[in-house]
């Protein structure tokens, strides 16, 4: 990116350091942004799409056109709010929270390939980074509930943390037949994969459409979104582990559990659904490819949006044999299955 | 360069970022600290006993089987990134076997598991 | 000069949150003061360029290791009570332990004869490990699972137990 800067006129006469360092704050401003327009504007449409399904409106009036500047009245409205921190709470813990979240769900966004040359970091390990981010996610949800001091937030926490390490186990072991097939972790490398016709996208190979949906479904337990809310159950632990938090402090973890539903959403259009591609070589020009991954993954944020609004709430139990007794197995099957079939191919 | 200065440097931004807007809330926003506000909320009834509950052991259990789990996944991930060149060099099969065994021990481990009932959540 | 000034940044969180998990007299400060040691190593991996050593260091002792020792702090019935006791501190003998390892340590890293390589340059680590785990390191590599596999059976055994004692 250094490159395209140092060609502009006005920068041409600066060193090539700050060139670099200039490129990367910008690019760091432009993530940011990104997650909160985008964090924003998920919000606006969970609470449209809730309306419509629920044969009402949702927000009409802020902003002119179907209430679009919602989300940013009420993003206004959280800055402006009284910052309110429980006596009995354990300060450090429950300030560092709502920052290891953010900071959890803003890494992974770091290695999100919107295009060949459009992404923040091309990691060698990208895929498994990814996996990294999530725990930072937990450590974060734990500070939460233990730092709130209170009864039903330590239990959401709890619940939340034993949730997503144990989904963390079929997610990746539904990803690694598609690590096998294209020898890489990189994202890019991943995607490249998948050039060409429709018909290459990981998806449409039978065992891999086996792995995309223990994927899916795998990802809407790592994100707490319905049917796997239990961490944050308003009918029983009033709202979970951010019960305590107020203002700006809701504000990060809000927007991180927004940001994060588009991670593992980009992460399924890279690993299965072609990336970037089209699926139709015509209109695969560099121009379109940010669009493309875009609306992909909005699809995929769209499906989320709409289960929570479509299905009920598993119990613990439930949680658990599917996580161990259902898609561990499947997953475990489905590698051998492969590493078989590669094998014998060969 | 190396790969990991950009998140470096991204990552400085972003927590200054939130930092910022969390001291930013603290300036703007109201401040009338109340004794009923700064409780702990729990359904609006006051709250009782210390946090420090007794929690169901299964959560750790949980936590100790994920570990073991996870350990097993950390091996899988650098061969199944190898997998492809090997299989390409006419090794698969040999790398195949060698896997298997690995695998298998880890299917052993999960059945033994499954048995003896440390999969299950009453 | 910069790179220099980043490994020591890394350096000092560890170093500084290593403080904290030794002397904090609360045991969930102790945890998360051992969260930032962790982080600091994993940032100093990230900066030798053994990417995929990060990224295990993360999934397996933040998101493992971690979880379980915080799960373990947390299901100690009135933890909070219980302070770190400070009058069991023998400072002679522990000076004497510290000196003994650091000794050791130091023997052993200028001993050594090390692989140099120039910090900040990033090659593939991971496939590496994948050849390297299949061919040279055979036996461990299988050995390793063997460890796992003994391992799980005993967290069975210890689910196993906790029931019988809750059947009673």
């Amino acid at each position: 990116m250094h490159e395209t800067l140092s060609n502009l006129p006005l920068l041409s006469g600066l060193p090539a350091q700050v060139l670099v360092v200039l490129a990367m704050v910008s690019a760091g401003g432009i993530i940011l942004g990104c997650i909160a327009v985008g964090g924003m504007f998920f919000i606006w449409s969970e609470r449209k799409v809730a309306g419509y399904i629920q044969s009402r409106y949702g927000p009409m009036y802020v902003g002119g056109w179907h209430g679009v500047l919602q989300s940013l009245a009420d993003g206004v409205k959280l800055l402006l709010k009284e910052d309110i921190w429980p006596e009995k709470a354990d300060k450090p813990l429950w300030r560092m929270a709502p920052l290891l979240v953010f900071l959890g769900a803003f890494l992974s966004f770091v290695v999100l390939p919107f295009g060949p040359n459009f992404v923040g970091a091309n990691l060698d390990i990208g895929l498994f980074y990814v996996m990294a981010t999530s725990s930072l996610v937990v450590m974060g949800v734990i500070s939460a509930g233990w730092g709130s001091n209170n009864k039903w937030a330590l239990y959401g926490a709890l619940r939340g943390a034993a949730q997503v390490i144990s989904y963390e186990i079929p997610l990746g072991l539904a990803l690694l037949p598609v690590v096998m097939s294209t020898g890489s972790l990189n994202l890019g490398t991943i995607i490249q994969a998948q050039a060409g016709w429709i018909h290459n996208w990981h998806l449409l190979n039978p065992l891999f459409f086996v792995s995309f949906w223990i994927y899916v479904i795998s990802s809407l337990a790592e994100v707490n979104r319905v049917p796997f809310d239990l961490p944050e159950t308003e009918s029983e632990l009033v709202s979970g582990y951010h019960t305590e938090y107020t203002g700006m402090k809701f504000a990060f973890f809000f927007l991180g559990e927004y940001a994060d539903m588009f991670v593992v959403s980009a992460i399924g259009v890279t690993v299965f659904l072609g990336g970037w591609y089209s699926g139709i070589p015509a209109l695969d020009v560099p121009a379109l490819f940010p669009l493309i991954f875009i609306l992909k993954s909005f699809f995929l944020v769209f499906v989320q949006i709409w289960l929570r609004w479509t299905l009920p709430r598993l119990r613990v139990d439930q949680l658990m044999y599917v996580c161990w007794k259902v898609f561990i197995p499947i997953a475990l099957a489905n590698l051998l299955l492969y590493g078989v079939i590669r094998t014998v191919l060969s | 360069m190396n790969a990991y200065i950009p998140i470096l440097l991204v990552v400085s931004i972003a927590v200054v970022f939130t930092l910022l807007f969390v001291v930013l809330s603290r300036v703007l926003g109201p401040s009338h600290r109340t004794p009923g506000k700064l409780t702990a909320y729990e359904c609006g009834i006051p709250s009782r006993g210390t946090t420090n509950l007794k929690f169901y052991v299964r959560f750790y259990v949980v936590a100790l089987l994920f570990l073991l789990f996870d350990l097993e996944t950390v091996f899988l991930v650098p061969w199944a990134v190898s997998f492809r060149s090997f299989v390409e060099r006419g090794m698969g099969g040999q790398m195949f076997v060698a896997m298997l065994v690995f695998f298998g021990l880890l299917v052993v481990g999960l059945i033994y598991e499954w048995r003896k009932g440390a999969l299950e959540w009453e | 000069m910069i790179s220099g000034l980043i490994w020591f940044l890394f350096a000092g969180v560890s170093v500084g949150s290593a403080v904290v998990v030794a002397t904090s007299k609360n045991v969930v400060h102790c945890g998360f003061g051992l969260l930032f040691t962790l982080l600091g190593v994993c940032a100093m991996y990230a900066f030798l360029g053994a990417d995929f050593l990060m990224a295990t260091q993360v999934i397996v002792y933040v998101g493992g290791i971690l979880v379980l020792v915080l799960f373990a702090v947390m299901m100690t019935h009135r933890i909070e009570s219980n302070r770190l006791r400070d009058e069991l501190v023998q400072p002679v003998a522990a000076l004497g332990a510290a000196a003994l390892v650091f000794g050791l340590s130091m023997l052993m890293i200028t001993r050594t004869a090390w692989d140099e390589k120039v910090p900040g340059e990033a090659l593939p680590t991971t496939s590496s490990f994948g050849r390297a785990f299949l061919t040279d390191y055979l036996f461990p590599f299988e050995f390793a699972s063997v460890l796992l596999l003994v391992a799980m059976m005993g967290a069975a055994l210890i689910t196993r137990e906790k029931k019988e004692e809750e059947d009673q």
